[in-house]
């Protein structure tokens, strides 16, 4: 392998590299408090969620 | 001997270039891993979607295996390896995009939470408005992309959010996701006016009365159209919280694919719980998640 082959191969593995680096849209995993109360078990009651929801255009 | 000594020669010599491209893929991947997280100057990309608007999901859990089992079997997402600044980090995918992630998180006294973050013109500024309003800053702000900024806080009732400068490379179209994917957000109340207004400061909600019913009003909160419901918690809890939701097709039998799965239900569906179309659950971890069908018919909600 000559010398000049060598240095093309070095770029192409840093180009690609780089590249998948920069593909990657998540990896924002954060540090939160995780000890909370758990949220109960039981129904709320019955007109908590009679009203409401998403709303898209 | 001569050609063997040629051939281990040129054997050698194809080794040392091996070698040297080899190490120079390491330090690239090293410092791809490392380098793109300056910590310097913020950014302040241009957002691709509009302020307000949840773009990422990510589910803190102590047994990531297992939340991978249950959230696969649930929704048909699938998962693979970040690159994340935290070791560990798991992709989540929907049919091939990425729409959030897990972070491990050690512990005996873990209770597993979806952590959503949202879009807002600057992550550093709305930090500070949360500290200055009783909350906390729990991490950032930081880039964890060369123009993503992300912060994590919580306010002063205690819900935690996070803060990113921009979303993801999708359009925001106005347009209902798909079934399995993140469909709304709502901040489930401590103290609904308290928040009404600190949100309207902090991250630039307006807010108007959606729908009220007896006691229970049901606020929208809007940047360039809804984007959150809120509505005082139900829950005997000392903190507010966001809840996620996830568009399904049938709630009721998601629902009961949940206890199958070794989840909760924890609003189950039913005629007034907006007319069956909804069912509120915990994964087997802990973390509340909300089923919704949309479009969902309101009216048959009348008493």
């Amino acid at each position: 392998m000559t010398r000049t082959r060598e240095w093309l191969a070095c770029a192409l593995i840093a180009l690609l590299a780089l590249t998948f680096t920069a593909c990657d849209e998540g990896g924002i995993g954060m540090g939160v408090p995780v000890d909370g109360a758990r949220w109960g078990s039981g129904t709320p009651g019955p007109d908590i969620f009679v009203v409401g929801g998403p709303v898209y255009p | 001997m001569g050609g063997r000594a040629g051939f281990y020669g040129g054997l050698m010599n194809s080794w040392r270039a091996f070698s040297r491209i080899v190490a120079t893929a390491i330090v690239f991947a090293a410092a791809s891993a490392l380098v793109p997280v300056p910590q310097a100057a913020p950014a302040r990309a241009a957002n691709n979607v509009a302020n307000g608007r949840f773009v990422w999901h990510d589910l803190v859990t102590a047994d990531v295996m297992k939340s991978r089992a249950f959230y696969g079997q649930l929704f048909g997402w699938t998962f693979e390896a970040g690159a994340g600044i935290d070791p560990g980090y798991t992709i989540i995918k929907h049919q091939g995009q990425q729409i959030g992630g897990i972070v491990p998180r050690e512990g005996t006294n873990v209770t597993a939470q979806w952590l959503s973050y949202v879009v807002v013109a600057d992550v550093d500024a709305t930090a500070k408005s949360f500290e200055r309003g009783g909350g906390r800053l729990f991490r950032g702000p930081l880039n964890a992309r060369k123009d993503l900024r992300v912060a994590v806080v919580a306010d002063a009732q205690g819900a935690s959010v996070g803060l990113v400068s921009r979303g993801p490379n999708v359009r925001d179209d106005g347009a209902v996701p798909a079934v399995n994917r993140w469909l709304w957000v709502e901040y489930v109340a401590r103290d609904p006016d308290a928040a009404l207004s600190f949100l309207g400061e902090s991250l630039g909600f307006e807010h108007e009365v959606g729908e009220t019913r007896d006691a229970f009003t049901y606020y929208l909160l809007k940047t360039d159209r809804p984007r959150v419901g809120l509505f005082r918690s139900p829950w005997p809890r000392d903190s507010s919280a966001w809840l996620p939701y996830v568009r399904v097709a049938d709630p009721a039998r998601t629902a009961a694919r949940v206890v199958e799965l070794g989840g909760t239900v924890l609003v189950p569906p039913g005629p007034r719980v907006r007319n069956g179309s909804l069912a509120i659950v915990l994964d087997p971890e802990g973390a509340p998640i909300a089923l919704q069908k949309y479009p969902f018919d309101a009216g048959a909600t009348t008493p």
